[in-house]
This record gives structure tokens, C-alpha cells and sequence, in this order.
């Protein structure tokens, strides 16, 4: 086995950085000291057409949740084919109003089952974050389902977004009550990555009552 | 037989070398051998391709509406044909609570464009590289009174939610607890997304109950598409 030093040769490209058609050879892009410049993987996937995103809920018309979590009703659920890998970037619920005493708890979760005739359910559109290309999802994301089979019970079912709270009486003007944010996130980048590979499902349940929100659900779409 | 290679960089922490545009160069790396990298924005600002529009600035904030209505943004970006753009960052902060005022903060895109928004007050859009000769090609207006619904016929995404409710406003001697008026998006946690023109990017910084005062800062990389 021979054995050779590669010299990383790079080419200066600050201000004026050529783009070549897919397909073409071309050096490493540096500053001007040096320094390779990088693209993040979800960049190359936008740019790939592999981003969905889909909304449940849109401008003032929220979806009403089921009430108590119950894994089996979930009020979001993805179905992700044999094929595919998927990989949630982006969780987001907001609540559309807070009610006295009603407090809140969200659950989201991945199993390696995937139910594909849950009873009852809204279709849901899910969109290429990259408008302008034309790959589809291959999942199919639903509302307001009233049963799948259990993604707990002989399955690995992996909690990855949980949030709590407890709010007493809703603010008001003229009272003490705090005001806050009704927004909640969950981000790969931040609580740790986890792919779910086909067949697989996902489910998003909002209790502990039953109460009006918003939820955006991103993820990244590979073939497995 | 197997060829192999060991990669070889040069190093240079201190006081590198610079090379002007086309020239070929050692890739750099520190003392301990690791490669010196510079992000996907900064690959971006320095060839003058990212841009920002502030919506309200130093101590003269813009009113959003009472209420969202789709067809009534309080920021509108348009995205012209051959142009892809990619938010990077969206900061927008209240000027001040009033009491029991909550807020609905929605930004979204869609694939259709509105180019003849009634009513708008223009925006600047500054390259970020403030000696870079390159101009947006994407108009910015705020205030706009209506535009063709956004939702209907086209693919629209809402990619940031924000709601809040305030209560009372803090005062001294009462209960109420301050707290910051700032939210942010950015691309990195909430995950990329592509206008291709021709698209529109909508703001939306709604009261509940009443307006609310408002500054935004956008930003985008602008490709060709």
C-alpha cells in the first residue's frame, strides 16, 4: 500500500464567488486567509428539496386538541413510509388563548410502528420549505385523530418533546397575573437530532384539556 | 494495492497570509492541526449577498393592526422572478406592553407575489457588507393596507408563531413582573427555508385588543434563482 501527503490546495473566492451548473469541477472556496468556507447540511437539503414543513392551523383558525394526552388519539399524527428516513427539525405548538386553570401538556413522540388506517383524522398539506422545487412528502400528516393502535405497546416509542404548565388564572388588565409567552418549541439543533425510518409514525398529543393551538412540524425527508 | 493520502494543511494562526480573489492558496489550519472554517453566511456576506430591511428604527417604532387579517401585512417582501432568497434572521421587538394587549406574531411565505400592494410605506434594504456594491433586487414595505390573499391558490407557509398574553403591563408598585419584549427567529434552530421568486414573505406583529408598536429587523441571502 502506497502512502502519499495531499497538499488541500483552496482559491480565494471572498467577493466574487463564480456558480457553476451541477455536475462541474471546481476548486475549494477560501477567504482570504485561507479558510474553507462550509454550507450546513439543512442549506444543502433546502436546496435539495428534501425540507417539508406542514401547518396545523393556519392565520386565526387554530385546530382544537382532544383533551388529556392520550398516545392513541394523537391530535397530530405523521405516518413515514417504508423507504423513507425522517428526520424532525422544528416542533412548534402555540396556544390560541390560556383559560383559567386550565393548564397545559404536550407530548410528542416517535415509534417504529406505523398505523396506516388510524380512524378519523383531517388530511393535512405538507409543504417543500424550498417553493420553488417540486419534490413531494412522502408522509402523510393528519388532525384531530380519534384512534391509532397504541405506538406504545410493543414498539420503541421514544418521548423527544415534553412541556408542562401550570397557569392558574389567565392574565387580565387590572390583576397580577403574569403574562407570557404561549409558544413552544423544539429544535434538533438544540435538544439533540433523532431519525425515525420507515415504517414509522409520529404523534403530537396538547392536553391536559381539550384547547385551541397552532403547531408547525418541520423535518428533513431522506431515502433510507 | 490501495492508495492512500494524508490530507496536509498549512498552518498559519497567526497573522495569515491574505490572497487576493482567484489566487491558490494552503487551506488553513491552527497549531493543532485543525482546518480553519467560515460559515455559509459569512461565504454569503462577504460576495455582498446578504441583506436587511429595518422596519422602525432608533426610537420610532411602526403600529401593527388590531387582529390579523391575511391580505393586511404589517411587513411585505416581495421576491422578484430569477431571485431565491433565504431568511436567515427575523428579530421584531414590542415598544411596550399595554395592559391586557396580547400579542399574535405570524411570519409566513407563499409562492405567489403581489406586486402592486395598495397603501405601503417602503423600506430600505442595506447589504450587510456596507461597502459591497451589490442592491437587492426584493422591495420591502411596511404598513400595507391590502394585497391579494396570500392563502388562496398558492402554497402558504406559516414558519414562525409567536402568541403571548400580557395581562396587566408592569408598573412600579404592583405585581406584575417585567419581562423582554424580544423575539427571534433564525434559520439554524427553526430549520432553512427558500423563497424562489416570484414569492412574498409576510409579517404579521398583531395586538389582541388593540395595536401594538413594533420594531423588525429582516434578513435574507439573496441568490439568483
Amino acid at each position: 500500500m502506497a502512502e502519499r501527503d495531499v497538499d488541500i490546495l483552496v482559491e480565494t473566492q471572498e467577493a466574487g464567488a463564480g456558480r457553476k451548473a451541477d455536475g462541474t469541477k471546481r476548486t475549494v472556496r477560501a477567504t482570504a486567509d485561507g479558510s474553507i468556507f462550509t454550507a450546513p447540511w439543512v442549506i444543502a437539503n433546502l436546496f435539495d428539496g428534501r425540507l417539508f414543513s406542514v401547518n396545523v392551523g393556519t392565520v386565526t383558525s387554530p385546530v382544537t386538541s382532544a383533551g388529556a394526552v392520550d398516545v392513541a388519539v394523537p391530535d397530530v399524527h405523521i405516518q413515514i413510509p417504508r423507504g423513507v428516513k425522517f428526520i424532525p427539525l422544528h416542533v412548534n405548538v402555540s396556544l390560541d388563548a390560556l383559560t383559567d386553570d386550565q393548564d397545559l401538556e404536550i407530548v410528542c413522540a416517535l415509534s417504529n410502528g406505523r398505523d396506516q388506517s388510524p380512524t378519523g383524522g383531517t388530511g393535512q398539506t405538507v409543504l417543500n420549505r424550498n417553493n420553488g422545487h417540486s419534490r413531494g412528502s412522502r408522509c402523510i400528516v393528519e388532525s384531530d385523530v380519534t384512534a391509532i393502535t397504541s405506538p406504545v405497546t410493543d414498539r420503541d416509542y421514544l418521548e423527544f418533546f415534553r412541556v408542562l404548565a401550570e397557569y392558574g388564572a389567565a392574565p387580565a388588565a387590572a390583576q397580577n397575573e403574569e403574562g407570557q409567552s404561549m409558544s413552544f418549541n423544539w429544535f434538533a439543533e438544540e435538544q439533540m437530532p433523532l431519525a425515525a425510518v420507515g415504517p414509522s409514525e409520529l404523534v403530537l398529543a396538547v392536553g391536559k384539556a381539550s384547547r385551541a393551538y397552532f403547531a408547525l412540524i418541520t423535518w428533513l425527508e431522506l431515502p433510507s | 494495492m490501495v492508495d492512500t493520502a494524508k490530507f496536509r494543511v498549512e498552518v498559519r494562526e497567526d497573522e495569515p497570509e491574505r490572497k487576493a480573489d482567484g489566487e491558490t492558496q494552503f487551506a488553513r489550519a491552527l497549531a493543532d492541526g485543525s482546518l480553519v472554517v467560515a460559515g455559509w453566511e459569512y461565504a454569503n456576506l462577504l460576495n455582498g449577498r446578504l441583506f436587511t430591511a429595518n422596519v422602525g428604527t432608533v426610537t420610532s417604532p411602526v403600529t401593527g393592526a388590531s387582529g390579523i387579517t391575511v391580505t393586511v401585512p404589517d411587513v411585505h417582501v416581495q421576491v422578484p422572478a430569477n431571485v431565491k432568497i433565504v431568511p436567515v434572521h427575523i428579530g421584531v421587538n414590542l415598544d411596550a406592553k399595554v395592559d391586557d394587549r396580547d400579542l399574535e406574531l405570524v411570519a409566513a411565505i407563499s409562492n405567489g407575489r403581489d406586486s402592486s400592494p395598495t397603501g405601503g410605506s417602503g423600506q430600505t434594504i442595506l447589504n450587510r457588507a456596507q461597502n459591497h456594491g451589490r442592491g437587492s433586487r426584493c422591495i420591502v414595505e411596511s404598513d400595507v393596507t391590502a394585497i391579494t390573499t396570500p392563502v388562496t391558490d398558492r402554497d402558504y407557509l406559516e414558519f414562525w408563531r409567536v402568541r403571548a398574553e400580557f395581562g396587566a403591563a408592569p408598573v412600579a408598585l404592583n405585581s406584575e413582573e417585567g419581562g423582554q419584549l424580544t423575539y427571534n427567529w433564525d434559520f439554524r434552530k427553526f430549520a432553512p427555508l427558500a423563497l424562489v421568486g416570484e414569492s412574498e414573505l409576510v409579517l404579521y406583529c398583531s395586538g389582541i385588543g388593540g395595536t401594538l408598536d413594533f420594531f423588525a429587523t429582516i434578513t435574507w441571502v439573496e441568490l439568483p434563482a
